[in-house]
């Protein structure tokens, strides 16, 4: 019968950089990628991103999610949300629509929200111009 | 037509004892061919260049892992359909293309479903390998080498595998420097890595390289139990790539499971394809 490792049986497609691992490069993927080892690079994942607790990571990360447990230095520019848990150190800045910091957390850098920016107020000459077009209904 | 190759010394000669109800069952199903044997080392790549020239659709190899490693080797093209009829001591290659037993190959020949399949390439010191599945390097390999064949006695099969246990323990984890795709660099230090042929799924990617860091008492005891080599490896790591490179000297090597040398080694996706003839669940 054909075992557990058969090569037609392909897992999840995950990228995981486990705690013995070093690397310097740029890791690009579709699916999640884990980093429980070391990484100096850019990570750019159209999924989620997992800085796991004791990584050692010096990069700038794209993602739709980004959790932090472990250590980043370099810039978040998350679709949705970033998350930096208890033991989680970010030196660097978020770009994120959400953004949620657990007590304990360290976050040093600058925060801007996506898609939360308020229309710019008019000023009181267009709202004068705006008034001037309405016509009136009865002539 | 097809065309048989033979190696008579494959699982301890059970050829010898199956071969006459083999051919009436090849027959049967209306796909016998021509039937030769390998008398010694270096006669399976002539005899497989011989059915080529001959210009046989289909080459089928009957013997174990090595047999239709050599058989694979030398297959030059996707024109001409391979085959296998595992009678071997370790049938893994065709296990993995859905192929569970002789009989059974018998019938998945007749139905004759192929893929055609990219192939791996991997270059050593001792020259370039194709594979089909994967390529191990660290203590699988190392097993390979030191335990090639499985007993079939439940008793020495015990013993076997609590040998293979033994190589485990007296394993000292190594220190790999790799390099994936020229573009990432990186450093492990573990027990295994394997490098799976991945290149005919969804995958941007041909490569599915799977790191270790050592085994797990629970995976250890499955393995005694069973002797199914992938309960020691619990990967901790995967990475995915087309090109990859490993710098470290001396560390053991086996494609599709066979030990074949020892790194450095480079892994790429070799410039041919081969048509497979594959199970049904494949």
């Amino acid at each position: 019968m054909a075992k557990k490792d058969d090569f037609f049986k392909m897992g999840s497609q995950e990228t995981v950089i486990g705690h013995t691992v070093k690397l310097k490069g740029n890791l690009k993927s579709q699916h999640d990628i884990v980093i429980d080892g070391e990484l100096t690079g850019d990570i750019d994942s159209e999924s989620t991103v997992t800085i796991g607790h004791g990584a050692i990571v010096s990069a700038g990360i794209k993602a739709k999610n980004v959790v932090i447990s472990g250590n980043l230095e370099g810039d978040i520019d998350a679709e949705i949300s970033v998350e930096i848990t208890q033991t989680g150190k970010v030196l660097g800045n978020i770009k994120s629509a959400s953004l949620s910091i657990d007590a304990g957390a360290f976050f040093e850098g600058q925060s801007s929200m996506k898609g939360t920016k308020e229309p710019p107020l008019k000023t009181a000459a267009e709202v004068q111009n705006k008034d001037n077009d309405i016509k009136p209904f009865f002539e | 037509m097809y065309y048989y190759i033979i190696n008579p010394s494959a699982g301890n000669g059970k050829i010898n004892k199956i071969q006459e109800k083999l051919k009436g069952i090849l027959s049967n199903l209306g796909i016998a061919g021509e039937f030769v044997k390998s008398t010694g080392p270096g006669d399976i790549p002539k005899l497989t260049e011989i059915g080529i020239k001959k210009g046989y659709s289909t080459i089928v190899a009957i013997g174990g892992d090595s047999t239709a490693n050599e058989v694979l080797n030398y297959m030059p093209n996707d024109k001409t359909a391979f085959g296998i009829i595992p009678v071997g001591k370790t049938n893994t290659l065709a296990s993995s293309l859905g192929i569970p037993d002789w009989m059974e190959a018998c019938q998945i020949l007749a139905a004759r479903k192929t893929r055609r399949l990219n192939i791996g390439e991997v270059v050593t010191a001792s020259g370039n390998r194709y594979f089909i599945n994967k390529i191990a390097i660290g203590l699988e390999a190392d097993i390979r080498k030191n335990f090639p064949s499985t007993p079939k006695q439940i008793v020495s099969k015990v013993k076997h595998n609590l040998g293979i246990l033994k190589n485990s323990k007296s394993f000292n984890p190594f220190t790999m420097r790799f390099e994936i795709d020229k573009s990432i660099k990186g450093d492990f230090k573990g027990i295994n890595i394997h490098i799976t042929n991945v290149s005919f799924q969804k995958s941007d990617k041909a490569f599915m390289i799977s790191l270790q860091e050592n085994v797990p008492k629970t995976e250890k005891i499955k393995f005694i139990k069973t002797g199914d080599l992938s309960y020691l490896a619990n990967h901790n790591s995967t990475l995915y790539g087309n090109h990859i490179y490993l710098k470290s000297n001396n560390i053991s090597v086996a494609a599709d499971d066979q030990y074949i040398g020892a790194t450095p080694a480079e892994i790429s996706i070799a410039n041919k394809k081969i048509r497979i003839i594959v199970g049904s669940i494949f």
